[in-house]
């Protein structure tokens, strides 16, 4: 009969540690002996998840029939596979977005929305090659790039809750908002050939700028955020 | 009140999945089905082929455990299986995700090792009363046809030589509905949070107790020994939540700390006059407010065992499964198709689930067998399987003057089980552990 010296309960003879906080069992009059008998077994049941795999391969498999069918339509009215790789681009997009995930057994942030975005370049390329067209270089990729880092910071931000307070969160959303109608701005602006010289997206711009600063500095002041709960408090 | 002949057979084909049941099938994730598992040690090694005859004149007498889940249109439904599973050797973890796929569509296990025969149930089918009526009818089978034990049977061990009865496979909750409502809402509570284990270990620590000695105590106090159990509990999660900041006053953590609630499981058919095997259980969360300040033992044990008292009624526990009865008759919800209403339970559990309670303690109660099995029996377990997002539970059955309480854990830190047992021994009651976790 052994207890275990840290937590004073009574130990089965099986035991080697206490179960509690996994001190070792030291009974110099019954020192510990493997157990003929355990009281639980020792097969072990093995299991992985159910996998999410098995219904991205069945949805996979459903979509073949729209790329089936477009594809052979396009063949016997054209005699040639034009138009239908628009749908087979799209359906392709849909795979990566929403069903390449599921074979994972995490969600990687970071990665998948690089994925997604790689993806949506794809697209647009085949789009201009079978439409024509010099666009996808000069506005597609730039767009792609600041739209992913755009997504990838809202992820970020909101990911780890407890990191900032929601002020400095929105604060930075927004400026970030502001940066990228910028952005967007400056890419036409290249694109078209126009003269670096903003219009628009200062309208976008300044009042998200203004509103961050004003968040931030709510943040920053305890008596302004208490002013402000005292007149607007709901309960 | 629909009344039912207790004499009246049941002709099951299919059955439709009970109020209760049918969170489960939505809820059930690739990593986790909810499972609970009763278990009976014998004196003698278990001889399988005996087990597979009793097996097969067990799930004949049970028909509601020989089903398969289906989904119709509108909701999900159980259709009879014939024949019976394979019998499984029993392993170091239990409880371990069903795949539904597997084992003929059976959603019941029955488990062998050494002495022990196991039974693991998936909810949807029945709860931890049916589940050890059906396990104990099991037994006692097993028992007559290994030793021809004549074994007096009951409404809880049943004669398999009988047909099923239509009140053994009714579903309580569609006749016992009243009219009531009551509000859902309540605040979350704290929650244990711990390293996760992988899905597929879990750790189980097992106490034994002596009845007499944990029920003079509570006797002493005025409470049942399953308000003096929460109690223990109660403390025990009280003092991890406070251990999560250590270091720091009471006063800088008043705002941060949340109520600790225990959640039990309430039989039902203590209140109604059935027999069902199916699922006829509700569930009182009870629990103390920790801002309020420091609760010592005797507030905890009183505060336990006045809300145990309003809460544990027929009226209130009718309106509280009523609730959810009349919720489902729904017009537009019943229109709506199976696949979308899944979406929507699993996400209602999700955001309520069991977030209203930090952790489970289900009392299976004192287990009395007749003179002819007793002598044959040597222990009976019980064990909840992990819940959704409470990753420890606590289940007990006494049986022989021994209470043997059983938590199961899928996180790496044992902090509960410790904090619950040491506050036992440091009331002075003696606990004898073992564990799985040598495995």
């Amino acid at each position: 009969m052994s207890y275990c010296v840290n937590c004073g309960v009574e130990l089965a003879e099986t035991e080697k540690n206490c179960p509690l906080c996994d001190t070792e069992v030291i009974n110099p009059r019954s020192p510990w002996q493997e157990p003929i008998d355990s009281p639980y077994p020792t097969a072990y049941e093995v299991a992985v998840p159910l996998n999410k795999s098995k219904v991205a391969t069945f949805v996979s498999f459903l979509l073949l029939i729209p790329i089936l069918v477009t594809l052979l339509s396009n063949l016997i009215a054209n005699g040639e596979i034009s138009w239908s790789l628009y749908v087979v681009g799209a359906i392709a997009l849909v795979f990566v977005v929403f069903l390449f995930p599921m074979y994972f057994k995490k969600f990687y942030t970071a990665r998948f929305i690089f994925i997604d975005y790689l993806a949506l370049f794809g697209y647009l390329a085949l789009i201009q090659y079978l439409a024509g067209g010099k666009w996808v270089m000069s506005i597609g990729l730039p767009l792609c790039i600041s739209s992913c880092g755009f997504t990838w910071l809202f992820f970020a931000l909101f990911r780890h809750p407890k990191s900032t307070t929601i002020l400095v969160r929105l604060a930075i959303m927004l400026i970030s908002l502001g940066v990228y109608v910028m952005a967007i701005e400056l890419t036409l602006l290249e694109h078209f050939g126009n003269p670096f010289e903003l219009h628009w997206s200062y309208y976008a711009l300044i009042p998200c700028a203004a509103l961050a600063m004003a968040l931030l500095f709510l943040d920053s002041r305890k008596d302004v955020k208490e002013a402000l709960h005292k007149r607007m408090f709901l309960k | 009140m629909k009344v039912i002949d207790s004499s009246e057979k049941a002709n099951v084909k299919w059955l439709k999945v009970d109020n209760a049941g049918k969170i489960y099938p939505a809820a059930r994730r690739g990593d986790w089905t909810a499972l609970f598992r009763v278990s009976a040690t014998l004196n003698e090694p278990i001889d399988v082929d005996i087990l597979e005859q009793a097996q097969r004149t067990t799930l004949k007498r049970f028909p509601q455990f020989s089903l398969k889940l289906k989904s119709g249109l509108f909701w999900p439904y159980l259709e009879i299986i014939h024949g019976s599973p394979e019998l499984q050797i029993d392993v170091a973890n239990p409880c371990v995700r069903m795949d539904l796929s597997e084992n003929k569509g059976f959603m019941l296990r029955v488990r062998y090792y050494n002495k022990t025969i196991a039974l693991e149930v998936f909810h949807v089918l029945s709860d931890g009363s049916g589940g050890m009526s059906f396990l104990l009818t099991l037994v006692a089978e097993y028992l007559r046809l290994k030793y021809g034990a004549d074994i007096p049977r009951d409404n809880n061990i049943l004669n398999c030589a009988d047909e099923p009865k239509q009140t053994e496979v009714e579903d309580a909750f569609e006749r016992f509905v009243g009219k009531v409502t009551q509000s859902r809402s309540e605040a979350d509570a704290f929650y244990i949070k711990g390293t996760k284990e992988p899905m597929d270990i879990i750790h189980v620590t097992s106490g034994v107790i002596p009845v007499n000695e944990i029920l003079s105590r509570a006797k002493e106090k005025q409470v049942s020994l399953t308000e003096y159990l929460t109690a223990v509990m109660i403390m025990a999660v009280t003092k991890i939540q406070l251990d999560t900041y250590k270091g720091k006053s009471f006063e800088r953590i008043r705002k941060k700390l949340k109520p600790v609630k225990v959640s039990i499981p309430i039989k039902l058919r203590k209140f109604y006059p059935t027999n069902t095997k199916r699922i006829f259980a509700s569930y009182v969360n009870i629990g103390i407010e920790p801002r309020l300040g420091a609760f010592t033992f005797n507030e905890v044990l009183k505060a336990v065992h006045h809300q145990m008292g309003v809460e544990v009624t027929e009226k209130n526990l009718n309106a509280k499964f009523s609730t959810n009865v009349i919720a489902e008759r729904n017009k537009l919800l019943t229109l709506t198709p199976l696949f979308l209403k899944n979406i929507a339970l699993k996400m209602v559990f999700n955001m309520v689930g069991d977030r209203k309670s930090s952790t489970v303690i289900s009392n299976l109660g004192n287990i009395v067998l007749p003179e002819e099995m007793q002598k044959y029996v040597d222990r009976i377990d019980f064990l909840v399987g992990p819940l959704s997002r409470n990753r420890v539970t606590c289940a007990v059955a006494s049986y022989k003057g021994k209470l043997v309480v059983n938590f199961i854990r899928t996180i790496k830190e044992s902090m509960l089980e410790r904090e619950f047992f040491t506050y036992l021994v440091k009331l002075g009651i003696p606990v004898k552990l073992s564990s799985n976790s040598g495995y």
